[in-house]
């Protein structure tokens, strides 16, 4: 979708129009649910971190008025999200690595999209992104942020201030503290990082 | 440089954002630092596993459970803006504009009922209600005329003749009828004269610019006063 065509949508969006506001939810949805579940580490309160974004979005999206990329507003949402639910659910941690989801007839491991092929490698390379994502979750929240955000959102120094109302020098060494942080916490385990 | 600046330093180094003489200051410091060498060659590794961490795939109906709650809350904003829209909200009542409203309406209401009691006790219960059914023509009203002696001199003596329409008979009702001609009221011609739908006639020496209509109540605080202007002179 291009700039305009987004533009356009969220347009429509403010008029109501559940068609666009459709269109919009499965451009963002993937990458909402993403930025959900590595903030959060969990699979079902990513669902509901997503859930509650996209409903806020859908009641504010007539005060969006464009001076910001409507993904940076958007991520600025979710990252609010998560940041709400830690507040309140401080006492609760879900540091489950196998999750399940439920299906009809029985129950299936979530899938991992991978592109590597062999069952060896696949093996590996899910037990390294299971504890790195274990890393960043026990990493502080807002260091957890800002990590996702640049790293796996791909947003740049810039956005990510936008999204967390911090001036860019602010993002830039936190984020540096937090990557040391997090180099930190991967230390007992780096020959799976290639050491 | 000590450790801890070039610390600082790492991340804008592995993203290649330093100047060049920054760069080659902590370039300087690596090379005599192992410690911090290899600080930045496992910063380096994290970073490019966090850039490598693979998408997950959405939920089995993600989608669709995401717009069914969104239509949900849609129906929900809208109910609970129709339930504002129709709630009663005592407080509207205590602003200036209704309160002005509400005393000019309890004013006239207070009036209105002055008014119909006095009626009511002037026609009677039965001869009130018939009256508001009566057509506007045979509503209580009054007619004024002049008859002068000589028509050639319109203005000299002559016949006042006050013709009352279904208005109720005095004494009975309890209302006095006067009839004010004079500009500090001398000529006064009590309710007696009247009767039912038939001429009061009043003779005077001159004839009156205006003729002035008092009805009083007898027992309440009823009392009205109409100025009527004499039409030009028609026969006796």
């Amino acid at each position: 979708m291009t700039p305009a065509e987004e533009k356009l949508l969220i347009e429509r969006c403010k008029q109501g129009d559940q068609a666009a506001f459709d269109k919009l939810i499965r451009a963002y949805e993937r990458r909402v649910y993403n930025l959900a579940y590595r903030l959060s580490g969990n699979y079902d309160e990513a669902n509901d971190i997503s859930v509650d974004a996209f409903l806020r979005v859908f009641q504010a999206i007539r005060l969006f008025r464009g001076d910001a990329n409507f993904s940076t507003w958007l991520f600025r949402i979710v990252t609010n999200v998560y940041l709400d639910r830690r507040k309140r659910m401080k006492n609760r941690q879900h540091l489950s690595l196998e999750e399940y989801i439920e299906l009809e007839e029985n129950s299936v491991a979530r899938q991992v999209e991978d592109p590597s092929p062999g069952p060896q490698a696949t093996i590996e390379q899910t037990e390294r992104w299971e504890k790195l994502q274990e890393a960043i979750n026990a990493l502080p929240d807002y260091q957890r942020a800002m990590i996702v955000l640049y790293h796996t959102e791909g947003l740049s120094y810039e956005e990510i201030a936008q999204v967390m109302s911090l001036n860019i020098g602010t993002v830039k060494s936190r984020l540096n503290r937090a990557r040391l942080l997090l180099r930190e916490k991967l230390e007992p385990i780096k020959e799976l990082f290639g050491s | 440089m000590q450790c801890q600046t070039a610390q600082e330093l790492f991340s804008d180094y592995i993203a290649q954002e330093l100047d060049r003489a920054m760069t080659l200051s902590l370039e300087h410091h690596l090379s005599a630092c192992p410690a911090c060498r290899d600080e930045v060659a496992a910063l380096r590794r994290t970073w490019q596993a966090l850039d490598r961490m693979p998408r997950v795939d959405l939920p089995p109906y993600f989608h669709e459970n995401l717009i069914s709650r969104i239509v949900a809350e849609q129906a929900r904003v809208e109910q609970e803006a129709a339930a504002r829209r129709a709630a009663w909200d005592w407080r509207w009542l205590f602003r200036p504009r209704q309160l002005a409203f509400g005393a000019a309406a309890l004013a006239l209401v207070l009036a209105s009922a002055e008014v119909i009691q006095t009626q009511r006790a002037a026609l009677g219960p039965v001869g009130w209600v018939t009256s508001l059914f009566r057509h506007p023509s045979q509503q209580p009203h009054i007619r004024v005329e002049w008859a002068p002696e000589n028509p050639a001199d319109p203005a000299r003596r002559g016949t006042l003749i006050v013709r009352w329409y279904a208005m109720p008979a005095t004494p009975d009702s309890g209302l006095t009828y006067s009839v004010l001609t004079g500009p500090q009221d001398t000529s006064v011609s009590t309710g007696v004269l009247f009767q039912p739908d038939t001429d009061a006639r009043i003779q005077l020496e001159q004839r009156p610019e205006t003729v002035r209509i008092r009805v009083t109540g007898a027992t309440t605080r009823f009392r009205r006063e109409w100025s009527l202007t004499l039409p030009k002179a028609s026969g006796p």
